[in-house]
Formats: structure tokens, C-alpha cells, sequence
């Protein structure tokens, strides 16, 4: 399977998340979601600052030109949120995982998904 | 999901709200809890040769050690030789496990009378829980207790459910300390958490320091055979009931908090502006009798003691060291991203069985308003009643659970089954 398959066919078909992409730990874009229009430089704000949340509490989280805010986060998960909009996110070995829901989808539903296919490239060395 | 199983809004549901005075518990959808248990209990270290009266405890006694377990108010209150008190919980967190699970059984065999594994249970924990006891406290309710659906909030969640908010800052003033948690759409941010140990507990402390100074002598009720009526200001007459055993110093510490306790709500007042003596002694003096029969009037002290609450640079020996009430919240606040700041301050929302104190949330109102930005509106969002107030997080939890739209979001038996306890960080964030 190609990145964009990740993206198409494991994420969106879930039916639980609307905007997805796959970025590299360094905030390259792997695949993304066609409605999806992240710049690189949000990505890498976004990649840069993944394991120092103190940045996105002050300053909030900008992806796609929305500004989430950053509610919490660990080394591996990191979850913002922005009316009706979530954000999601896991990051792999090599990879982050990012993903965009919208109600009436609840975070538990959106975390299973993300999290499910974060836990799967890890297997896989990712 | 597990949607299907729990369709209707009628599940039994059980709430849980753990605190630091004491533990709520109750059905989901009630306006108040079925019972509140001290979060002390008394323990009783020997040979079991005392005579069982198997009104108020759970027959358990591990055979390794020989304790004996005495919970809720009615067995605690009895005084017995060599009953020592001790409390389960640390800083919000539960530390004690066996005990924790000692009064838990004694919930569900004397408060609920009901078997744990026909409801789901929802519990409340500290803001700053940690991810290891979370995951443990998963795994006992499934495990031990065979919970059919689990589910954790935080309290500061909870009490903003209560008041018909999910976004918003929750200032709990409790008996251990006084905290503000910046809620966001239901999401605690934990980096805006800011604590003071400033609470009822500490207000207690003061007012035993108070009794002391003027040689007023506390004596609990347990001890007190008879007393005669005397006037004001005159020493008491009361004789000591002769058949006392000898108890311990942990258990006598607690009745005389006990009586401070009622002391410190009855008498206690916080001023509406900072503490002014000329001001204050304006202020009717409020009358207090003791279970001794001791009486007397007090003025300006039940404005002093409080007033270190907003103002702790009046505590001796303190210093600047510590933040009063109004500080916290600015300080949590200003850690919180920009956009998100106009509606915490307008959404100020108080809690806890010390906010009780009288004037507590005036006070707070205007010691903001002078802190605050012009441009930011202030409101401050309390329960009036009192037991909307002590019991906030309890009726948060009591409406989150009863919710249609919640019954999608428990950790089912089968989920826990498929996923272990690390579901617990998944579902319940």
C-alpha cells in the first residue's frame, strides 16, 4: 500500500475523520487528503514543536490555515480542538499521523482510528 | 462502539466523586448523591476479639494482618481504644488502594445495596491524575469489581457540567486546597492547572491556632457527659462521661476538627473588600456556643482568618510565598493560549465545600474585576445552593452519565476485554 492509501483507506473510509495526512518526523508531507491544503510551513512549525507543547499552548496550533487549540499532549498523542473541529494526531517512529474530525464525530472515535493505524506502523517499524 | 449495548438513557448508571472531605456516591440522573462517606477511615490493628456488631462494617479481615476497617460516620464517631484514622487519598489521587477498595465495598454492600457489575460506573479524579493510576483504577473496577462500563472525568469537568458549561474556569476551593483549572469544550488543559494549598483544611488549622490564643478549649462531643447553660465569657461547666477508653491521638484530632469544622462555617465570614479592622468591627458580631456549653461573641477574628485566603501575605510566616485565590486564577489564566482568554474569565465557575464560606464568591468577583483587563467581561457562575456547591462534581457527573449522547462514549466490558487498561488514555482523555 502506498502512503495514500493510508490516507484514503484506512483513515477518511473510516468515515470518522475528514482531513488526513501522513508527515514525516521532520514535517515533509507523505499523502494527504485532496480537500486537505496544509502548507509545508505549518508542518513544519507543526513537526518541529511536536515534543514541546509549552510552543502550542502559548501560540495555539495552525494547520490548514485553522487555528486548533491545544488541549493536551504526550510524546506520542497530541489532541487540539477548535469549535466544532478536532484534530487528532499520532506520531510513529518516522511518522506523524494527522488527522482533522468534525462533529458529530466524538475524539474517542477519531483517537481509535488514529490510533489504531499509528500502533499498525509501528509494527512495522515505522 | 459500543452504542448498540446502551441505547436508551436508562442504565443504572452509577457516579462516584472522590474527594479530599469525603466520597459521593449515587445513581446517575438523581439531583443529589445517596450518600456522602468520609474519606477517613478508622483502622483497628490486633487479634479480632472485640465483639463484631455487624451493623456499619464489611466483615474482611485480611488474614495476614488482622485490621479491621470502620467506615462512614456512624462507626467512625464511636470511640473505641486503639482506632487509629487514616485517610486513602494524596493530593487529589488515591494512594491507599485497599482501603480505597474497603470503602468502596462498603458503598456498594450499605449505599447502593446493589452488585457492582449491574452498573457502569462513572468516576471523577483529580485534574493532575496521573496516567499510572488511572490505568490501575481501570483495571480494579473491571477486574475486581466486573464494572459492565467505565468511565473517568475530571472533577473540574464535572463541576462545570453542573453549571451548564463546557468551556471555562473552574475554581475549586476544597478541604485541601484551592485550585483553577482551565476547562476548554469539555478538555481540562493541563498546563493552566495552578494550586494553592489554601483550603478548608488550612482555614481549620487557623481557627484551632485562634481557640488556642484565647484559651478557649475545645472538647468533642464524644467526651461530654452533661453540661449546664453559663453566661458568655464564663468557664464551662460540663462533666466528662467517666466510661472513656482510651483512644488515640489521630482519632481525637479528628472529633476536635470535627467541632472546629462546625466552628469555622458557622462563625467564619470573608470581607467584601480587603480586610479593614475599622470597617469590620461595624459588622455585627456573630454569637458561637461550643459542645461544652462555652459561649461568646466574635468579631473582627472571623473576617482575619479568611482574609488569608485572598490575601496570604497576612498569614504569619508565609510570606509572599503562596497566591490568594484571585491570583490563581489570573495566573491560570495567563498560561492559557490568547484566543481562549475572554471566555474563561467569562465563565469563572466556583466550587467546592469551602466556596461556602460566606462572601467567598463576592470577594472573588471583586478581587478579578481589579485584575482583569478592561475589555475582558467578568462573570463569575456559582450554584446557589449549598449542596449544588459541595456536591458540584457529583451532579456534573450525575448529568453527563444520564446524557443520550454519552452512552457512546463509556469503556465498555468488551472494549476493556480487546484493549486492556490503556483504553482508559484513548477514551476518557
Amino acid at each position: 500500500m502506498s502512503w495514500q492509501d493510508y490516507v484514503d483507506k484506512q483513515l477518511l473510509a473510516s468515515g470518522f475523520v475528514n482531513h488526513a495526512a501522513i508527515i514525516g518526523t521532520d514535517g515533509s508531507l507523505w499523502a494527504k487528503s485532496a480537500a486537505f491544503n496544509v502548507t509545508p510551513s505549518e508542518l513544519t512549525t507543526f513537526a518541529n514543536n511536536y515534543s514541546s507543547p509549552e510552543f502550542f499552548q502559548a501560540n495555539g496550533l495552525t494547520l490548514a490555515g485553522i487555528r486548533f487549540i491545544f488541549l493536551s499532549g504526550t510524546d506520542r498523542v497530541l489532541r487540539a480542538k477548535k469549535n466544532k473541529s478536532g484534530l487528532h494526531c499520532m506520531k510513529t517512529e518516522k511518522a506523524i499521523v494527522v488527522s482533522i474530525y468534525e462533529e458529530p464525530t466524538t475524539p474517542q472515535q477519531a483517537a481509535n482510528v488514529v490510533e489504531k493505524l499509528g500502533e499498525y506502523l509501528m509494527g512495522h517499524g515505522y | 462502539m459500543s452504542g448498540g449495548v446502551y441505547g436508551g438513557d436508562e442504565v443504572g448508571a452509577l457516579v462516584f466523586d472522590i474527594g479530599h472531605y469525603a466520597l459521593r456516591a449515587g445513581y446517575a440522573g438523581e439531583d443529589s448523591p445517596k450518600a456522602q462517606i468520609p474519606s477517613v477511615v478508622g483502622v483497628l490493628e490486633k487479634a479480632a476479639s472485640v465483639e463484631m456488631m455487624d451493623v456499619d462494617r464489611i466483615k474482611e479481615a485480611a488474614p495476614a494482618s488482622e485490621k479491621k476497617y470502620f467506615i462512614d460516620t456512624v462507626a467512625l464517631n464511636v470511640a473505641k481504644q486503639d482506632l487509629e484514622i487514616v485517610g486513602y487519598l494524596k493530593d487529589g489521587m488515591i494512594e491507599d488502594w485497599d482501603v480505597f477498595e474497603k470503602i468502596l465495598n462498603y458503598t456498594y454492600a450499605k449505599c447502593i445495596k446493589s452488585e457492582s457489575e449491574f452498573h457502569p460506573v462513572l468516576m471523577s479524579e483529580a485534574p493532575w491524575n496521573t496516567r499510572a493510576k488511572r490505568e490501575k483504577l481501570t483495571e480494579i473496577m473491571f477486574e475486581k469489581y466486573n464494572v459492565p462500563a467505565f468511565y473517568l472525568v475530571k472533577n473540574a469537568v464535572l463541576a462545570a457540567f453542573a453549571n451548564g458549561r463546557s468551556t471555562g474556569i473552574v475554581v475549586d476551593s476544597g478541604a485541601t486546597h484551592t485550585s483553577a483549572v482551565p476547562v476548554y469544550d469539555g478538555y481540562v488543559l493541563s498546563q493552566g492547572i495552578v494550586k494553592s494549598p489554601l483550603g478548608g483544611d488550612f482555614l481549620t488549622m487557623q481557627c484551632k491556632q485562634l481557640l488556642e490564643s484565647k484559651d478557649i478549649e475545645v472538647v468533642p462531643p464524644y467526651m461530654i457527659a452533661a453540661k449546664e447553660a453559663v453566661k458568655d465569657f464564663e468557664k464551662p461547666k460540663w462533666t466528662r462521661k467517666s466510661n472513656l477508653p482510651e483512644v488515640t491521638k489521630s482519632w481525637h484530632n479528628y472529633m476536635m476538627k470535627e467541632v472546629i469544622r462546625d466552628f469555622q462555617s458557622s462563625v467564619l465570614q470573608v470581607a467584601d473588600a480587603p480586610y479593614d479592622e475599622d470597617a469590620v468591627s461595624t459588622i455585627p458580631m456573630v454569637h458561637y456556643e461550643f459542645p461544652n456549653g462555652y459561649h461568646q461573641d466574635f468579631g473582627c477574628e472571623r473576617f482575619k482568618i479568611p482574609e488569608a485566603l485572598f490575601d496570604p501575605s497576612s498569614i504569619k510566616g508565609v510570606g509572599n510565598t503562596m497566591l490568594g485565590v484571585g491570583h490563581v486564577v489570573t495566573t491560570s489564566v495567563g498560561m492559557c493560549d490568547i484566543d481562549l482568554r475572554p471566555s474563561l474569565y467569562g465563565n469563572v465557575i466556583v466550587t467546592g465545600g469551602n466556596s461556602l464560606l460566606l462572601g467567598f464568591s463576592d470577594r472573588l468577583n471583586r478581587d478579578l474585576s481589579a485584575k482583569t483587563p478592561q475589555s475582558m467581561r467578568l462573570k463569575i457562575i456559582s450554584a446557589s445552593g449549598s449542596g449544588e456547591r459541595r456536591f458540584g462534581a457529583w451532579i456534573g457527573g450525575s448529568i453527563l452519565a444520564s446524557l443520550g449522547s454519552f452512552q457512546q462514549m463509556w469503556i465498555s466490558k468488551q472494549e476493556y476485554e480487546e484493549g486492556g487498561k490503556t483504553q482508559v488514555e484513548r477514551k476518557c482523555p
